[in-house]
Order: structure tokens, then sequence, then C-alpha cells
């Protein structure tokens, strides 16, 4: 094909690929422009194509944030996400790391084995486990308590199986020099290992942080007061029996979804920016 | 015979007599109870201003019961949640004092015997209802008795709501009607003049969940399960004629489905909708609509299912609460808790806050202002009074069985044949029953 049909090829492609862009930011649209009507628009105005004027606010209500904000306690409940979040995701990186490197680069009787039962857990639904980790939880007094929110979530079968594949890939050359330099195995994972898996060790923290983010049945179920909950339940106060509250549920529903959009995209940078600084070359 | 004999015979006949033949002692099983000073947790699926109103409601009872009991009301997530929560906390044997819970739910949890059977504190002499129990909705009260477990009363009614047609009484005027359909001929009538393709405007909103499939049997003298709880009848001549009847105004084009949550109250606020079956707890939020619909505030209300029977067959439901097994004192402080919140002062608080049926005749009494302010809600209540009330199966594996009528509903309107698919859904039903009988 002539360079033309090459050009022609590649507009194609660029338009295909905006259209699909396009299709799928239209929900985001939908709840950030629907979040900024009056609730007499969202009855009379409403629209899911973009092209329509009445997919858009006549003028923007900014006042849903802050009613949202204050009628579902948004301040407690995004200090208690965060702080759930960090937790876990800096507890998941340790544990995930240490078990990845060791099923990755140490030998020992049964790491094969083991690694097989540990990878059988993935096939466990999470709902089968709802009531035994709840009755561990209220056996060790920890109903409505941080650790309830966050223990039980610190080490994960598939951010290990994650990292161990990427692991598995760095050179065991690279370790041995530095085994022969009189390095143990915690420092050559902290000082050879982990700088090289910057992308899937930054994978493992979006994925967990999204998971934690968004949980609402396990918060709900080992909580009893708003001491704990995270956003997730915040949001179900503008879910009602009979009725819509739009502008306010999709306010809310905003609000919970700015950090993970942000995340997505530091991660996103570091993805490239830790690929492009590797220091791998065949 | 000797004197002596005689006097003796008396004496153990008399005793006899006292002992077994007199009429039932009086005296209550919990007699020598006493719930000073107890401690419970209420787990609940409200939030916002339900929430607010119930919290209130609960610190006048700490404040003012003789007791000195303690209520702590906890938010448990929605319906679905909660059940979930409460599943794991029985399992657990971590469970709160009282729970909201749909009678099928209390049903489920009683398979693990969590709950207490209700009629030991409803018919006791010291802490019933006595004479107050006839100022109750028996109907409402009946809703919790359930077959599968013997007649056990696994709840209590804090408040309840009707299945409704919600009517556009301006567009019948115009389309020369006087009032809304009472028979389901004036009903498909209605919806084929109000359809016009042309302006987007069509007769009905169908809701296709399980409660309305049991309003529309019901509506027609029908019944959805057996009395004695051994399982369902889906199909039966009643359900045929139902979904028989909504297909064929569905294919004529004068019902359509709807997609998007609570579309139907956006479609009959904006006058694209004639009428839509729904909850009365909805009022509110169809008032809302109306007021800011396209055309602005139109004159509306709410009237029977239309119905072949003599009277009205209105589908009644709602939450009720249940006590949860702990320990005799806490049990009784839970029963007196819902006592005090189905005292008609109390019930005027709450229908005010959510818009529910009360569970006391007399409460209407002190509804005047909100009656005066609401009259739809008025037209509901009147309603209430003059048909006849009848509740869905309280059934484990009832949640599963709705889904599966959804199912078959939706399919049905998309062509499938009406005898087979309610053979197939007959079957299904009661597979689940048999699944989850306890």
């Amino acid at each position: 094909m002539g360079r033309s049909g090459s050009s022609w090829l590649k507009v194609l492609l660029v338009v295909l690929l905006a259209m699909g862009a396009f299709v799928s930011i239209i929900p985001f649209l939908y709840m950030v422009s629907h979040s900024l009507k009056s609730l007499a628009e969202t009855v009379t105005r409403s629209s899911a194509i973009p092209f329509d004027p009445r997919f858009w606010p006549r003028v923007p209500q900014w006042v849903n944030y802050k009613v949202a904000w204050q009628e579902a306690r948004f301040g407690l409940y995004f200090r208690n996400s965060v702080i759930i979040t960090a937790v876990t995701i800096c507890g998941l990186l340790v544990t995930s790391s240490l078990s990845a490197f060791a099923f990755a680069k140490l030998r020992f009787p049964g790491r094969d084995l083991v690694f097989s039962i540990l990878l059988a857990t993935l096939m466990i639904p999470q709902t089968v486990l709802l009531i035994p980790n709840f009755i561990v939880v209220a056996k060790l007094g920890w109903i409505d308590r941080l650790p309830a929110l966050t223990v039980p979530f610190l080490a994960s079968a598939f951010h290990i199986f994650l990292l161990r594949q990427f692991f598995s890939q760095i050179p065991d050359e690279l370790l041995e020099s530095a085994r022969i330099d009189g390095a143990s195995h915690l420092r050559s994972l902290l000082s050879i290992v982990v700088p090289l898996s910057k992308a899937p060790i930054f994978t493992v923290a979006f994925l967990s942080f999204i998971y934690t983010w968004n949980s609402l049945q396990w918060p709900l179920v080992v909580t009893q007061t708003p001491r704990w909950r995270p956003i997730a339940v915040g949001l179900t106060v503008f879910i009602t029996e009979a009725g819509p509250e739009t502008h306010l549920r999709l306010a809310g529903a905003v609000i919970a979804v700015i950090p993970v959009i942000t995340m997505y995209f530091i991660a996103q940078r570091q993805f490239t920016e830790a690929i492009t600084r590797s220091g791998l070359k065949e | 015979m000797r004197r002596s004999t005689v006097f003796i015979t008396a004496v153990l006949f008399v005793t006899a007599v006292l002992c077994w033949g007199s009429p039932q002692s009086e005296e209550s099983v919990f007699k020598e109870l006493d719930p000073t000073g107890v401690q419970i947790t209420y787990w609940h699926q409200f939030t916002r201003f339900q929430q607010e109103t119930l919290e209130a409601l609960i610190e006048e009872f700490n404040n003012s019961n003789e007791w000195s009991i303690k209520v702590t009301a906890e938010f448990g997530g929605r319906y679905d949640d909660l059940y979930n929560k409460m599943v794991t906390a029985i399992a657990a044997d971590s469970v709160p004092d009282i729970v909201a819970a749909y009678q099928n739910e209390a049903a489920a949890y009683q398979v693990s015997g969590a709950l207490v059977d209700l009629n030991d504190y409803v018919d006791d002499p010291q802490w019933g209802l006595g004479a107050e129990r006839d100022d109750y909705f028996e109907g409402f009260l009946q809703q919790d008795v359930n077959a599968q477990f013997s007649g056990m009363r696994l709840g209590f009614p804090p408040n309840r709501s009707l299945e409704l047609l919600y009517y556009n009484m301006d567009w019948l005027k115009e389309m020369g009607f006087s009032g809304p359909p009472q028979s389901w001929d004036d009903f498909y009538q209605m919806c084929k003049k109000a359809t016009d393709p042309s302006t987007n405007q069509y007769g009905y909103a169908i809701n296709t969940g399980a409660s309305n499939v049991f309003a529309q049997v019901i509506s027609r003298g029908g019944e959805i399960a057996k009395a004695d709880g051994s399982g369902y009848t889906y199909n039966t001549r009643q359900m045929k004629d139902s979904m028989a009847f909504m297909k064929k105004v569905y294919d004529e084009g004068g019902s359509r489905k709807i997609a998007e949550p609570y579309g139907e109250q956006n479609d009959f606020a904006n006058w694209k909708v004639l009428f839509t079956m729904a909850s009365t707890a909805g009022l509110p939020y169809y008032a809302g609509s109306v007021a800011k619909g396209e055309q602005g505030a139109f004159d509306w209300s709410v009237a029977a299912i239309p119905h072949t029977t003599s009277r009205p067959a209105l589908d009644i439901y709602g939450a009720s609460v249940s006590v949860t097994k702990t320990n005799p004192q806490r049990q009784l402080a839970a029963w007196l808790l819902i006592k005090f919140l189905t005292q008609p002062e109390q019930q005027a608080k709450w229908v005010a806050a959510t818009n529910y049926f009360p569970v006391r005749k007399s409460t209407v009494e002190q509804l005047g202002e909100y009656i005066g302010k609401n009259p739809n809600y008025k037209a509901a209540f009147d309603l209430l009074l003059s048909s006849d009330a009848k509740a869905e199966p309280p059934f484990t594996g009832y949640s599963e069985v709705r889904d599966a009528v959804a199912a078959a509903y939706n399919k049905i309107l998309d062509g499938a044949d009406i005898a087979a698919t309610l053979e197939d859904l007959d079957e299904e039903a009661n597979r689940i029953h048999l699944e989850a009988a306890p």
C-alpha cells in the first residue's frame, strides 16, 4: 500500500479510536453535567446525548456539591477512606513484594506447591469469605475499628501473583552479583528488584486503591457507627426507596470518583516513566 | 359413702377444676422479667430526614420510658446491605436486638432460629397490645405471621405502603373521561386513547416488578402462593390473564418499558405517560416532579389498581421490625420500643417524615394538618380503608422468586409464549421454595 493509503488508514484508526473514547467518556460527562442540574432540570431536561442542549444544565448548581458533602457526612467518610486506603496499600505492597520475591527468586521446599495453593485461593468468591472473615474479626474485637477495615486486605493472592510474574523476569545474574557483594535477600529486593519493578508496583497500588476506595459491603458489615465508615457508604444515603434525587446522588458520585481519577493519572505517568527509565537492555 | 370420703373427693374435684378446668390464667409469661437499665441496638435502613426522625423518636423513648431502657439506632445500609450484614451477624452470633426486615428476609433469619416469636409478646396480658389491638390494622399484623414456621410472628409492622395506580386527571378529562379506570377494560381504552406516537405520549409505564405482578393477580381475584406455605401458584388463570393483558397493551404501543430508574416519574411529570403503578411511598416524589414538570403542575391523584373483584384488592407491603434472640430482658426491651414506636403520637410524626401509612387506625386523628397539605395521601389512605389489603408471601427464598418473576414478565413482553413461560416460572419458583425451605 502506498504512503497515501497508509495515511488514510491512520486517519481511519484515529477516528475510530476517538469515537470509542467519546462513547466511553459519555457516562462521566453525564455524571458531571447532571450533578450540576437542579432537581427540576433532572425531571424536565434530561438527555443521554451530549449534543442535546438538555444534556447540560442551564445554570450550574455548584451548591449540589455542598449539599451532598454535608448531607452524606462526606468530610468524615472522605477522611476515613483516605486512611483506610493508605494503610491498606502500604501493607499490601509490603506483603506482596516480599511474598512475590520469595516465590520468584528463592528456592525452598514446597515452593511451587505453596504457590499453587495460593493461586487456588483466587477461585474462592469474596462473598463466601464474608462470614468466616467476620467471625474472626468479631472474635478479635475489631468490629467498628480500623483493623477490621484494613487487616483482612493487607495480603492478596492476586497481587502476589502479579508481582511474582514480573519479578521472575528480572535476570538472576543481577541478584547473584549483589549476593557476591554480600547483599542479603531483603537488600537485593529493596535495592535491585523494587527499583526495576515500578510499573507493576504502581499497578498493584492503583488496583488496590480502586478496590479499597469503592468498597461498600465489607465496611457496612464490620462497622456499626459512622466512625470508620468510608465514602462509599455516604453515597448510599441518596439511594431512596421511592424516588430519585439524581442531582445529589451524582454530585456525591463525582466527589467520590475524583481521587480515583487523580490516582489513575498519577499512576499512568509513573508507568511510562518506569518503563522508559528501565536499565534492562537486551 | 363415708362423709370424709365425700369431703376429700369434693376437695379433689374442686382442686382439679381450679387447676385445669378454669379459664386460662391471665398471668404474664414475662411476669418476673425486669427490663430496667437494659441497652439494646436497632439496625435500620433509613437515611437523612427519615433517619433523623427515627433517632428523635428513639431519643424520646430513651428519655421517657420508665425502665431506663437505652436504645441505639444504627444505619445498616439499604435493604440488601442490611440483609447481608444480618446474615453475617447471625453466623457470628453478633446480632442486634431489633432489625428491619421484609417478611421473607425475617423468614430467612428464622431458618437459623435467630428470631423471637412475637406472638408471645403481642398476646401477653401484661406487656401485650391488650385492647389496643383493635386499633391496629389486622391485615398489617397478619403479614408477619408465617405459615412456613407454624404461624410464628417473625416481625411487627412499624408502617406500610400500598401499590396504587397514579393517574393524570387533567389528561383523562381532556380525553373525555370522568375519572380513573375501575376495570381493566377501562384501563385498556384509556391507554389506547392516550397513546400518540407523534407526541411521544403513551398510556402506561410498565412496572415489571414482582409486587406489581402480585397486584395484578389479586386484582383479578387470584393468588400467587398457597396459604399453607407449601409453594407458589404462578400458572393460574389470573396470572395468565394479567400477562396476556399487559402483552396486548404493550404490543399495541399503549405501554412502554422504562430503562432509567424512576424514569416513569419523569414521564408522568412531563405528561408523557398517563398511568404508572407504584408505591404510595413515592407520593412526595411524584408531587415534587409534577411541580417541576415541563407542563407545570396538573391535577393528578392515585386510585386502586383496576380490578374484577367486587372490592379493590391491593398489595400492601413494607419492611417490619424483627426481634432477635438474645436474652429475655433485652427481648422485652425491644418489644417495648416497638410498642412505643407504634403509638399514635409517634406514628403521626413518622407518617409526616416518611409518607408511609400508620399501622394504627386512630393515628389519622392526629394527621389532620398533614392530610390537609397532602390530599393525595388522603386519597391513598381512604383506599386503604375501603379495600381488601393483601400481602405477598413471606416465604424463605422469595427474593430469588421475585427476580424470576420479573425475568418471566420481561420475556413475555418480548414475545415468549405466555403459558409455557408461566409454567417454567411456576416450576422454578417452587424449586427455589423447596431449596430455601426451613
